[in-house]
C-alpha cells in the first residue's frame, strides 16, 4: 500500500477533476492562467456522477475495478467499486483533507492518516494526495509558455509551472501540454524537487462525456517502473445533477 | 630447573624492591583485567540486548530487499537456511514484512506488519519476553495481533481492542482483516515501538495473498558462535542472496563498538607500559648492581644465551608472579561483577546510546578475549621488557665487568 | 711436553681522548705444563692486562698468543668464551663469588657450563671441597663463609675442571697474610699434586718467595725472569 506511488490518487484525481464545470475554451488567444483553468475546469462542475474503470498494471500484478462515483462541489466525493466481486461494495469517501476507506469484508470504516496521504490509492499509480487535491494549478504554481507551434505533428502550447516557495505541493516542476485551439490537454508532466521527470498523465480518447467534448481516457505512467501503469476510461459520466450532502457522509460510504 | 632456582634467589636480593614491582605488576594486571572484564560486559551486554531481542546477528535477505523493502523481493529457499542454522545448533526466525494500515475506531496509523512464527522467535528471541500488557502470539494462528508501545498509544489501543489491518496484497487488492490486540510490548527501540504490528506467519499469509513470501531469516546463536562463522553458515545456506550481519544492521552501533574497542587496547597498553616500564627498571637495577658478577660468569666461559636466560629468567619468574597474582585478584573481581554488577540505576536508568541498549546494572563478562588476552598480554610485555637489560647484561665486557667495584 | 703459554711480542695500547697508553711495550712469555709462576712489577706495570689476555678475556694490540696449543687470535668471542670454560681457571682478587649460590654451587659453576651431568658434578665438587679443607661446608653461602673460605671456594671452581692453566689475579691481596700462607699452601699442592699449571700476579712477598718461577714485568716490558727473587733486579 505503501510506496505504490501516485497511482491511487489518479483515480481519486479523475473523479473530482471530473466534478467541476468548465467554460467552453473555444475562444482564441487564453493566457496561460486562462487555459490553466479550464484544464483544471475540464471536469468539474457544481457535481458530477460517473462510471469508470481503472486498470492498473504493475511488474507483479494487473487488474482492472470498475467503480462508481459522485462528487459535489470541489471537495466531495465518494467513489464505490462495483467489481471485481472480492472488493465489491469497497468505497472511498472524501471531505475536504479527510479521507476514509469503508471496507466490506470486515464492515468497517477506516480513516487514512495523514501519514498515509502520500501512499498509492488502491494500488494505482495515483497517491491518496491527488484525490484530494483540490486548489487550482495557478494559484500554487508560477507559470508561462514554454512552447507553442508546431510538435510531433500536432500544434501544442506547453506551459511549465514552477511551485511558489510556499505552495504545499511536492512537485518541483509540472509541465502541461494542451492542443492549441481547443486547449484539451494531451499530457501533464510532474518532475521531482531534482527536476527528475517522476511521472507522467496522458489524456486521450477524447469524446463526448456528459455533454462535454472532453478526453475520456487518462494514463499515469510512473517514471521509476517501466511497464507500469494506470489507466483510467470514463464510461459514463453527468454533471450539475442534483446530490443531497448525505450522499457523502460516513453511512453512506457503508451503503 | 636450576636456572630459575638461582634466579628467585637472586630476585630476593632485594626483597623491597622485588615486592613493590610485584606489587605494581599485580595491581596493573587487577584493574586491566577488571577493567576489561567490565567493558567486554557492556560490550557483550549492549549488543546482546540488541540482538537477542529480535535483530538477531546475522540476518538473510533476498537481494536487494535491503534497498527498497520490495514485497516482491522474497528469499528463495528460506527453508534451506533454517535447516542449517538447525543443525548448527542456532536459532532462526523467518519473518514476512509489509507496510500497512491498522485502525481502530475513528484511529489510524501506518505501521510494519511482521509475519513472525511465535514457536521460532520464542526459541531464537526475547522479543516474547517483553510483553508490557496481554500476551505473545500464541503458536496457532488465531487472527491476533501484538503491538509496539507507540503504535498501541496512536492508536488507543487495549489489549482486547479489535483492529482493522489494511494492507495492499500481492495480488494488488486491499487486504483488510480484523485482528485482535493479545499484547502490547515494552519499549523495545524505536523502530519497533513506532510501528510493529506482529501477527503470525499464516495469518500474514492470508491477509497479504503472499503464498507464503518470507522476506527475511535472522539467526542467533546469543554469542556462541562467532559472527563471521554464523555469517558464512548462512552464506553457505542462501547462495546469492544478501547476508548481512547487526554490525552492517547497526553501522552507528557497530563503529561505536568498534571505537571502544580501540580506547580499550589504547588504555590497556598505557596499563601494560606502567607495568613493564616498571619491571623494566628493576631489572636494570639488579643488572647494574650485579655487573661484576656477569663479568665474572662472562669470564669462566658462559655465553651470551645464558646471561640473557638469566636474567629473562628472572623477569620471567617476576612476571609470572605478578600476572598471576594479578590475574588472581582480577578473577576474582571479575567474578563478582559477573555475579552482581555494578547497580548504575541511580544514575541513570536502562539507558540507550547508538541504538545499543544498557542494562540498568552493569555487569562484567570473563571471557578468553576480556580475561586471559589481558593477562597473557601483560605477562608477555613485561617478559619484553626485560630483554633491554638482558641484552645489556650480555653484552658487558668481562675484564671491564670485573674491574668495576 | 709442549709448551703451554707462548706469547709473543704482545703489545696493548689503550686510547682514550687521543691519549695512547702503552700498557704492555712488547712482552714474549713462555710457560710450561706444571709451572708455578708469579708476575710481580709495580701496579701499572702491565700484570693484569697481560694475565687478562693470556687467559682470553683481552685481545693485544699486536703479537700472538697460543695457550694449549690455540692460536687465541684467531679465535672468536664464543670460542674464546669455550676455551676459557674448558682450558682456563680463574681466579681473581676477591667478590669472586656468586653471592647467590652456594659453596658447593659457585664451585660446580664452570662443571655446570660444560654439561658435566649432575651426578659426575657432585662427585667431583665434593672432592674438591673436601680438598680445599672445606668439607662440611658445602651448602654454604658465601657471606656465611670468611674472605679466606671464599677463596678457597674460588679455587676449587678454578681447579675442578681441571684446567691445562690458572690464572690467578692477586689472589691473596684481600686476606690477611696468615690466610694468604695457607691459600699459598693450598695452590702448591695442587700444583705438586696434581700437575695444576698457575700463573699468578702479585704483590704479596710471600707468593713471590714460594713461587718456582718470577717474572718481573715494569712499564709493560719484562723487566727479569728466573727463579727467585735473587734472579732479577729491581724489585
Amino acid at each position: 500500500m505503501q510506496s505504490k506511488s501516485k497511482l491511487a490518487g489518479a483515480l481519486l484525481g479523475a473523479a473530482l477533476w471530473l466534478a467541476a464545470a468548465a467554460p467552453a475554451a473555444g475562444a482564441a488567444g487564453l493566457t496561460p492562467r486562462q487555459i490553466l483553468d479550464h484544464v483544471d475546469d475540464l471536469f468539474r462542475g457544481k457535481s458530477s456522477q460517473g462510471l469508470m474503470t481503472m486498470t492498473v498494471v504493475t511488474k507483479h500484478w494487473q487488474r482492472t475495478l470498475t467503480m462508481q462515483w459522485w462528487s459535489k462541489g470541489k471537495d466531495r466525493s465518494l467513489v464505490r467499486i462495483l467489481a471485481p466481486k472480492k472488493e465489491a461494495g469497497t468505497a472511498t469517501l472524501r471531505v475536504g483533507n479527510n479521507v476514509w476507506n469503508y471496507l466490506p469484508k470486515v464492515k468497517r470504516v477506516i480513516k487514512l492518516p495523514s501519514s498515509m496521504m502520500s501512499g498509492s490509492w488502491m494500488g494505482s499509480h495515483f497517491t491518496n494526495d491527488d484525490l484530494v487535491k483540490e486548489s487550482r494549478m495557478a494559484d500554487d504554481y508560477t507559470f508561462k509558455i514554454t512552447f507553442q507551434g508546431v510538435r510531433d505533428g500536432r500544434e501544442i502550447i506547453e506551459i511549465t509551472c514552477r511551485p511558489k516557495p510556499d505552495a504545499a505541493v511536492v512537485w518541483g516542476q509540472v509541465r502541461v501540454v494542451v492542443q492549441a485551439g481547443d486547449y484539451l490537454p494531451l499530457f501533464m508532466r510532474y518532475f521531482d524537487e531534482d527536476l527528475h521527470p517522476a511521472r507522467t498523465m496522458y489524456f486521450t480518447n477524447v469524446g463526448d462525456l456528459g455533454g462535454r467534448r472532453l478526453p475520456r481516457t487518462m494514463k499515469m505512467v510512473p517514471q521509476d517502473k517501466p511497464g507500469e501503469y494506470t489507466l483510467v476510461t470514463y464510461q459514463k459520466m453527468r454533471f450539475d445533477l442534483e446530490l443531497a450532502d448525505s450522499v457523502f457522509s460516513l453511512r453512506s460510504l457503508r451503503d | 630447573m636450576n636456572t630459575l632456582r638461582v634466579a628467585w634467589r637472586n630476585l630476593w636480593r632485594n626483597r623491597r624492591r622485588t615486592l613493590v614491582t610485584l606489587a605494581a605488576v599485580s595491581v596493573c594486571t587487577l584493574i586491566l583485567t577488571v577493567i576489561y572484564c567490565l567493558m567486554e560486559g557492556l560490550m557483550v551486554g549492549a549488543v546482546a540486548n540488541t540482538t537477542n531481542l529480535s535483530l538477531g546477528e546475522v540476518q538473510v535477505y533476498a537481494k536487494g530487499y535491503r534497498h527498497d523493502r520490495s514485497f516482491y523481493k522474497a528469499l528463495k529457499d528460506p527453508g534451506a537456511i533454517l535447516a542449517a542454522a538447525s543443525a548448527a545448533g542456532v536459532g532462526a526466525a523467518p519473518r514476512s514484512y509489509s507496510f500497512g494500515l491498522a485502525a481502530l475506531g475513528a484511529k489510524s496509523s501506518g505501521a510494519r506488519l511482521w509475519g513472525i512464527d511465535p514457536a521460532a522467535e520464542r526459541a531464537a528471541f526475547d522479543l516474547y519476553r517483553h510483553v508490557a500488557q496481554g500476551r505473545f502470539l500464541g503458536d496457532r494462528p488465531e487472527k491476533a495481533v501484538v503491538l509496539g508501545y507507540k503504535l498501541a498509544k496512536s492508536l488507543e489501543a487495549r489489549v482486547g481492542s479489535t483492529l482493522v489491518v489494511v494492507v495492499q496484497a500481492a495480488d494488488g487488492s486491499l487486504g483488510n482483516d480484523l485482528f485482535k490486540v493479545v499484547g502490547i510490548l515494552k519499549s523495545c527501540g524505536a523502530a519497533i515501538d513506532r510501528n510493529a504490528a506482529l501477527v503470525h506467519r499464516a495469518d500474514f499469509a492470508e491477509l497479504l495473498v503472499s503464498g507464503g513470501r518470507i522476506h527475511e531469516v535472522a539467526l542467533n546463536s546469543r554469542g556462541r558462535m562467532p559472527l563471521e562463522k554464523l555469517r558464512a553458515l548462512a552464506a553457505a545456506a542462501a547462495p546469492g542472496q544478501e547476508v548481512t550481519t547487526w554490525r552492517v544492521i547497526m553501522p552507528a552501533a557497530s563503529d561505536m563498538l568498534n571505537v571502544w574497542d580501540s580506547m580499550m587496547w589504547l588504555f590497556g597498553l598505557v596499563f601494560i607500559l606502567a607495568a613493564a616500564l616498571g619491571l623494566m627498571n628493576t631489572m636494570l637495577m639488579a643488572t647494574f648492581e650485579r655487573i661484576r658478577e656477569f663479568g665474572i660468569i662472562r669470564a669462566l666461559g658462559a655465553t651470551t644465551w645464558r646471561i640473557l636466560a638469566d636474567v629473562t629468567g628472572e623477569a620471567m619468574i617476576l612476571s609470572l608472579l605478578g600476572t598471576g597474582l594479578g590475574a588472581l585478584l582480577g578473577l576474582a573481581v571479575s567474578q563478582y561483577l559477573v555475579v552482581h554488577g555494578l547497580d548504575m540505576s541511580s544514575l541513570a536508568g536502562s539507558y540507550s546510546v547508538g541504538g545499543l541498549t544498557f542494562d540498568p546494572v552493569w555487569r562484567a563478562t570473563l571471557s578468553l578475549r576480556s580475561f586471559l588476552e589481558p593477562v597473557l598480554l601483560m605477562f608477555g610485555v613485561c617478559l619484553l621488557a626485560s630483554i633491554y637489560p638482558a641484552i645489556l647484561a650480555a653484552r658487558l665486557d668481562p675484564v671491564r665487568a670485573i674491574n668495576r667495584v | 711436553m709442549s709448551t703451554l703459554v707462548k706469547a709473543t711480542d704482545i703489545t696493548k695500547d689503550y686510547g682514550q681522548d687521543g691519549v695512547v697508553t702503552h700498557a704492555l711495550r712488547g712482552v714474549s712469555l713462555s710457560l710450561q705444563p706444571g709451572e708455578f709462576a708469579a708476575m710481580v712489577g709495580p701496579s701499572g706495570s702491565g700484570k693484569s692486562t697481560l694475565l687478562n689476555i693470556i687467559g682470553g678475556l683481552d685481545r693485544p694490540t699486536s703479537g700472538t698468543v697460543e695457550v694449549d696449543g690455540q692460536r687465541l687470535n684467531d679465535l672468536g668471542k664464543s670460542a674464546l668464551g669455550e676455551l676459557r670454560r674448558d682450558h682456563i681457571g680463574f681466579i681473581f682478587q676477591s667478590y669472586n663469588l656468586l653471592p647467590v649460590l652456594t659453596a658447593r654451587e659457585n664451585a660446580e659453576y664452570v662443571l655446570r657450563l660444560q654439561g658435566v651431568p649432575a651426578a659426575e658434578r657432585r662427585r667431583r665438587v665434593t672432592e674438591v671441597l673436601a680438598e680445599v679443607g672445606l668439607a662440611g661446608m658445602e651448602d654454604r653461602f658465601p657471606r656465611q663463609l670468611s674472605g679466606g673460605q671464599q677463596q678457597r671456594v674460588a679455587i676449587a671452581r678454578a681447579v675442578a675442571p681441571e684446567p691445562a692453566l690458572v690464572l690467578a689475579d692477586e689472589p691473596t691481596a684481600n686476606v690477611d697474610s696468615k690466610t694468604g700462607q695457607s691459600l699459598l699452601d693450598l695452590m702448591l699442592r695442587l700444583n705438586q699434586d696434581k700437575g695444576v699449571t698457575f700463573l699468578f700476579s702479585t704483590h704479596d712477598p710471600a707468593v713471590m718467595q714460594r713461587a718456582r718461577r718470577l717474572i718481573l714485568l715494569k712499564d709493560g716490558e719484562v723487566a727479569g725472569d728466573g727463579e727467585g727473587l735473587e734472579d732479577i733486579d729491581g724489585v
